[in-house]
């Protein structure tokens, strides 16, 4: 059954974007109403479309409750002309503490780093998806990673400074 | 690059540990969705509109009151006006009260019976418009004194259709059609309109309809 197989994943996705179980859970009722009301129209084209189609659904729903709460575009579009930070260190830990460190991030940079890193969208994507510039995107991402960096050296982990 | 491996390597951690099993109310969201019931978040935009619509009510029904109550003083005073009318009858010149008019699309057009109304220098004429359903009003195109009365009763007072006999509280006169072969006015009786006859009752009648009426018949009544 769809939901039985897709509705754990798809939780902890709202989860991550919505921080909050009630919130989750009623972006669950409205992506999977959505999901069956659409379902004829969906074409299958390989392995594991069925749940990334899914997964556009939840995302979507999920950004559609932030919009309401959440004014993405209040954030400046910085001209980054120093590099990305390193997250290296990062990616080094255990999901559950990545996972922790990422909630902890305000809802704007939170956004777009979920976006971008965990779901692989490109920067002009976000940008039509957030209703914000793609320098807004890049800014929020660049800061984003400078709190997780600086989390990180709070913590003791040895970024060589 | 190497931020796009890093990238990489979060995503895949973050993808994987969401395939774990978790604890949430899934059979709850399950039974919501099935009973294709609204999120938690919708129930306040519910209860906000019940509220609306329980204080609309409030506001439509203490405005209906108010409106019954106007209507009842307005109608205690069409009763004593008619008791008034009834006494001062000889006086006006019109022996019967009763009136012969017109219905048409814009109201009833309604004439003293000439006979009656032979002694008055002017014919009394008055055209009576609806405006609100089974609700009259009259606006005169005669200024004689005479007619002042009868425009006055004719006033405010519902013109019910039968069989909304039970709606009746109080009959007051009743607009009946006129028989043709009785009638006295020949030139009258060649328009096309049909003809009616005005007729107030002298005794109100309470509760019930007094005369068995048709259904192109109109009675004129205080309606509850």
């Amino acid at each position: 059954m769809l939901y039985m197989r897709f509705s754990d994943v798809m939780f902890r996705t709202a989860l991550r974007y919505v921080r909050n179980n009630d919130d989750a859970e009623d972006i669950i009722i409205i992506a999977f109403s959505k999901v069956f009301k659409s379902i004829k129209s969906f074409n299958y084209s390989g392995k594991g479309c069925l749940e990334a189609w899914i997964r556009k659904i939840v995302v979507n729903e999920s950004l559609m409750f932030l919009r309401k709460r959440y004014n993405f575009s209040l954030t400046e579009s910085l001209d980054i002309s120093i590099p990305e930070p390193d997250l290296t260190e990062l990616g080094r830990l255990e999901a559950e503490d990545i996972l922790e460190m990422i909630n902890q991030l305000p809802t704007g940079y939170r956004t777009v780093f979920n976006l971008y890193v965990i779901e692989g969208y490109d920067h002009q994507e976000i940008s039509m998806m957030l209703n914000i510039s793609e320098g807004t995107s890049r800014s929020q991402l660049f800061k984003a990673k400078a709190i997780l960096k600086k989390v990180l050296i709070k913590e003791g982990y040895n970024y060589g400074t | 690059m190497e931020h796009k491996s890093t990238d990489e390597t979060i995503r895949k951690k973050i993808q994987l540990l969401e395939r774990q099993p978790v604890k949430w109310k899934k059979e709850e969201v399950w039974e919501r969705i099935e009973h294709n019931h609204k999120p938690r978040s919708a129930w306040y935009y519910h209860v906000a509109a019940s509220l609306a619509l329980l204080l609309s009510a409030l506001f439509t029904y203490n405005n209906y009151k108010h409106y019954r109550h106007g209507m009842h003083l307005k109608i205690s005073s069409l009763q004593q006006r008619l008791g008034a009318f009834d006494t001062n009858k000889n006086q006006t010149g019109i022996n019967h009260i009763d009136s012969s008019c017109y219905l048409s699309d814009q109201g009833i057009s309604l004439n003293h019976n000439k006979q009656k109304l032979k002694r008055q220098s002017k014919k009394a004429s008055h055209k009576i418009m609806f405006d609100a359903p089974g609700v009259i009003a009259s606006s005169d195109d005669d200024t004689g004194a005479r007619s002042d009365t009868l425009t006055t009763v004719l006033q405010e007072v519902a013109i019910v259709q039968p069989p909304r006999q039970r709606e009746v509280k109080m009959v007051i006169g009743v607009i009946l059609p006129e028989d043709s072969a009785n009638r006295n006015d020949t030139r009258r009786a060649t328009k096309t309109s049909p003809r009616f006859k005005l007729k107030l009752l002298k005794e109100h009648h309470e509760g019930v309809t007094p005369l068995r009426l048709q259904d192109s018949e109109f009675i004129i009544a205080r309606i509850k």
